[in-house]
């Protein structure tokens, strides 16, 4: 038995699947390949699959992580690639496989874009939000671990900012705390950014690029 | 903005988005410049109901099989995305094309129980289409509405909003249905000569093509076709299963569904014959389909979804003639694979030991028994063939096997019923219990559960109770109420049926053309998704009858003599209609009529098969 890591991409429609439900979907893409999945011996056999962090509803990401265990020492990691980007649903692509590295409790921070779409004057709409960043507070609801409500001003542990404007708008570029310790939720952080600039209204497209160590270098 | 980004910025806002983005696993995505016609493959419920059918996973490869047509697949969207796609004009769209269902050549619906028939209602104004038949103009420029499923054993109720319905089985009627529009839409013909065209092909009902006059009491005086149009029509069959169309992929969602599994069907029709089923009667003949095929099919299946259980599906499945040899060749791949096979549709009469022993090597559930009377008068009446101490004897053996739950189905308002057949409910979940409490061998320090699902008898046409007056609301809750009474057993719980759907759904089943008026004006007036509890608006439905001065026990609470001309005589299932007659009469004398496989009843269903059926074919080999 041993331990891989694969990188994927969840794009365009697959960005709708939710983190439970890709499990699923995962769990059946490897039942169609002749993958050597290694399965847990319990009562229940299921196959080992853990992923490095859930993706919000909605959010694209580039280089998610889902880590396996093969039975079966001989079988090629580049065929593992190929048999999954064989039976992969649209919007799953699988990119990279590697040995793992670090653990995924290590991760603390994901670097993020997201892409805002306005009929209007995009270099404006950029200036306007990083103004309001520049301002300083940026503050969202979120639950604490007693389940109260509080609010959380994303400007403080928000390590990188930047909007430019794009073609079709603006875009967006930061890097919020993530991982099970501290996560702020990216979906958040832009929707209120945008109603502080009434432009709530505008579509927007988010997508998480790379988990971060607490250097500041990738989770390999 | 574009459709496509109207639809893009909506997703994010709604639950489950994944519902509405299409792209899932097998879905079939051509180019649509490079087909000839377009088909909206429609299910009149959420998606979660709809992916779970099976009917629309065959007609959907069968179609998308043929490279020039294209099928789609829609879904009647959840409240808050409707709000949505109404407050910005957002017409409802096939899943693969995320195009508006106006450019579509074709919009069928798959009927599969009468309480979603306003849901078709919605999805069609939804899709921006005119709701009745006559006001689509004479083009086919505008899409054809063709209905199928089971509930077009009697599709009066929705005459006016449908512009034809496929009656049977739709394998074969499907494609030579789309033959014909492909040509005469190549020859530029209009609506209207394509219906009458269309109305000649086997198995094809025109509505607008035939004129009901009524008596003064309502009843109905005649019903004429208009022009040549065929006088009955006959309901389509498949031959041979092993030899038609069986999808070699299913749609895999992403979200969870109902039936999340591969399907097979291993038979259809039934040879029991019991009485109150539509179902039994409406798919004979009974064909049954080869162990071989059914396992390279379902090996396939497994194959291209990656799905981990399978489940096998028919009207009663333990009456498959190879129900152990079929498990034993399913087993020998499945156990490898990891696979679960699920064996729904158990009769508890030919429960055998070597099949329960095969199922324990399946799937570990609840037992479910369908006993669906109390006394065994009224089991004899519906021709429920089992007996209680098969039922008992049953239960004894599975409590031996270390089962404890079980699950029993039963009816109330059944012709001929009393007080005693309903106690006699409570009485025989009672004697389930003590079986368990009596065994020997049963698991030790577990509690037995005895869960009674009580539903209310809905008359069907197709039947032989269709003459038959449906009990009354007050009678059913009063029935309700009674059986409750009666029951001290904390093992045992009854779950009944929401009285005031059941009523709604025996009226439009035997319902005529009347009701159209009345469809539509419950629909303006906000009823849908009336089979789910927190949308079934009973106040809404009594004003509308109301507004349209049609008074429902008509169709419900009332009984039809036998010379009565009925709203659903002109499409003919096979089932003569002296056959049912016979079995009607019998039923009020407690007679029984033994299944098929014992003694051909003459029911009539093999003539559109070419006199052949699998159950006649079967009793020549058959020991019981």
């Amino acid at each position: 038995m041993r331990s891989v890591r694969l990188r994927f991409a969840k794009i365009d429609s697959a960005r709708y699947i939710s983190h439970l439900d890709l499990t699923r979907c995962m769990t059946r893409a490897f039942r169609r390949t002749d993958i050597p999945l290694w399965y847990t011996e319990g009562f229940n056999p299921h196959p080992y699959l853990v992923f490095g962090l859930s993706l919000p509803l909605g959010v694209e990401g580039y280089r998610e992580t889902l880590d396996i265990r093969l039975d079966n020492e001989e079988y090629p990691n580049e065929r593992v690639l190929s048999e999954l980007n064989r039976v992969s649903v649209p919007g799953i692509r699988f990119d990279e496989i590697t040995e793992p590295v670090h653990k995924a409790a290590e991760i603390t921070a994901a670097e993020y874009t997201a892409d805002i779409v306005t009929d209007g004057d995009g270099e404006a709409l950029a200036q306007q939000l990083g103004a309001i960043v520049a301002a300083g507070d940026v503050s969202i609801e979120k639950k604490n671990k007693r389940k109260e409500i509080k609010l959380l001003n994303v400007c403080e542990s928000m390590k990188e900012f930047s909007a430019e404007a794009t073609e079709k708008g603006a875009r967006l570029h930061f890097v919020l705390p993530a991982g099970g310790e501290f996560n702020v939720n990216p979906v958040l952080f832009v929707t209120k950014l945008l109603s502080m600039a009434d432009a709530a209204d505008l579509p927007y497209r988010i997508a998480r690029l790379r988990f971060l160590l607490p250097d500041g270098t990738e989770f390999q | 903005m574009e459709l496509k980004e109207q639809i893009e910025a909506i997703l994010p806002l709604v639950q489950k988005p994944a519902r509405y983005t299409g792209g899932e696993l097998n879905s079939v995505v051509k180019n649509k410049d490079g087909v000839d016609l377009r088909f909206a493959f429609c299910f009149p419920d959420t998606y979660e109901i709809g992916m779970s059918h099976l009917g629309i996973k065959i007609l959907y490869s069968l179609i998308n099989s043929r490279p020039n047509y294209w099928c789609e697949r829609v879904f009647a969207p959840s409240e808050d995305m409707e709000t949505l796609m109404r407050d910005r004009g957002i017409p409802l769209y096939g899943l693969e094309s995320r195009d508006a269902l106006a450019d579509f050549d074709v919009v069928g619906f798959t009927l599969q129980y009468e309480l979603c028939y306003t849901n078709v209602l919605n999805m069609l104004d939804l899709a921006h289409l005119p709701l009745r038949s006559r006001d689509r103009g004479d083009t086919l420029d505008v899409p054809i509405v063709v209905g199928g499923g089971p509930c077009v054993c009697n599709p009066e109720p929705l005459a006016d909003f449908f512009d034809c319905f496929q009656i049977g089985e739709g394998e074969e009627v499907m494609l030579e249905f789309l033959d014909l529009l492909n040509d005469y839409k190549k020859q530029g013909k209009s609506r209207s000569e394509f219906l009458h065209a269309v109305s000649h092909i086997e198995g094809i009902y025109v509505p607008s093509l035939y004129e009901a006059t009524y008596h003064d009491d309502g009843t109905i005086a005649a019903f004429t076709p208009i022009g040549d149009a065929p006088a009955v029509i006959n309901k389509r069959v498949v031959a041979d299963l092993d030899k038609v169309f069986y999808p070699e992929s299913f749609v895999v969602p992403f979200v969870e569904i109902v039936h999340d599994r591969v399907v097979h069907e291993i038979f259809r029709g039934c040879i029991r014959g019991c009485r109150f089923c539509q179902a039994g009667f409406w798919y004979r003949p009974v064909r049954e389909k080869s162990v071989e095929t059914i396992s390279r099919q379902s090996k396939r299946l497994a194959c291209t979804t990656g799905y981990d259980e399978l489940s096998l599906c028919s009207l009663s499945s333990s009456d498959y003639t190879k129900i152990t040899d079929l498990l034993e060749e399913l087993l020998d791949w499945t156990q490898p694979e990891k696979i679960n096979i699920a064996l729904p549709s158990l009769r508890i009469d030919n429960f055998s030991d070597e099949l329960k022993d095969k199922l324990a090597l399946v799937r570990r559930s609840g037992l479910t028994f369908a006993a669906e009377a109390g006394t065994q008068r009224l089991r004899d009446v519906i021709n429920k063939n089992i007996t209680e101490e098969e039922i008992l004897g049953t239960c004894r053996r599975a409590f031996s096997g270390g089962w404890t739950a079980v699950k029993l189905y039963f009816m109330i308002g059944l012709p001929t019923e009393t007080d005693d057949d309903v106690v006699g409910i409570n009485a025989l979940s009672q004697k389930v219990v003590d079986e368990f409490y009596h065994n020997p061998d049963r698991q030790k320090g577990r509690a037995v559960s005895v869960a009674a699902g009580v539903s209310s008898f809905v008359p069907k046409p197709c039947t032989p109770f269709q003459w038959e007056p449906q009990d009354s609301l007050e009678e059913l809750t009063r029935k309700q109420q009674l059986l409750k009474e009666t029951c001290t057993s904390k093992k045992i719980t009854f779950r009944f049926h929401n009285t005031d759907m059941t009523y709604l759904e025996g009226v439009f089943a035997r319902g005529d053309r009347k009701l159209c008026d009345v469809l539509e004006t419950a629909w303006r007036s906000g009823c849908k998704f009336d089979s789910w509890d927190d949308h079934y608006r009973k106040d809404l439905w009594q004003a509308a009858f109301a507004a349209c001065g049609v008074d429902p026990d008509f169709y419900g609470c009332r009984r039809r003599s036998y010379d009565e001309i009925l709203p659903w005589d002109h499409i003919n299932s096979g089932i003569r209609k002296e056959f049912l007659k016979q079995e009607s009469e019998k039923a009020k004398q407690g007679l029984t009529t033994p299944h098929c496989r014992v003694h051909c009843a003459g029911c009539g269903a093999n003539k559109l098969n070419g006199g052949n059926c699998d159950a006649l074919r079967a009793s020549s080999v058959c020991k019981d």
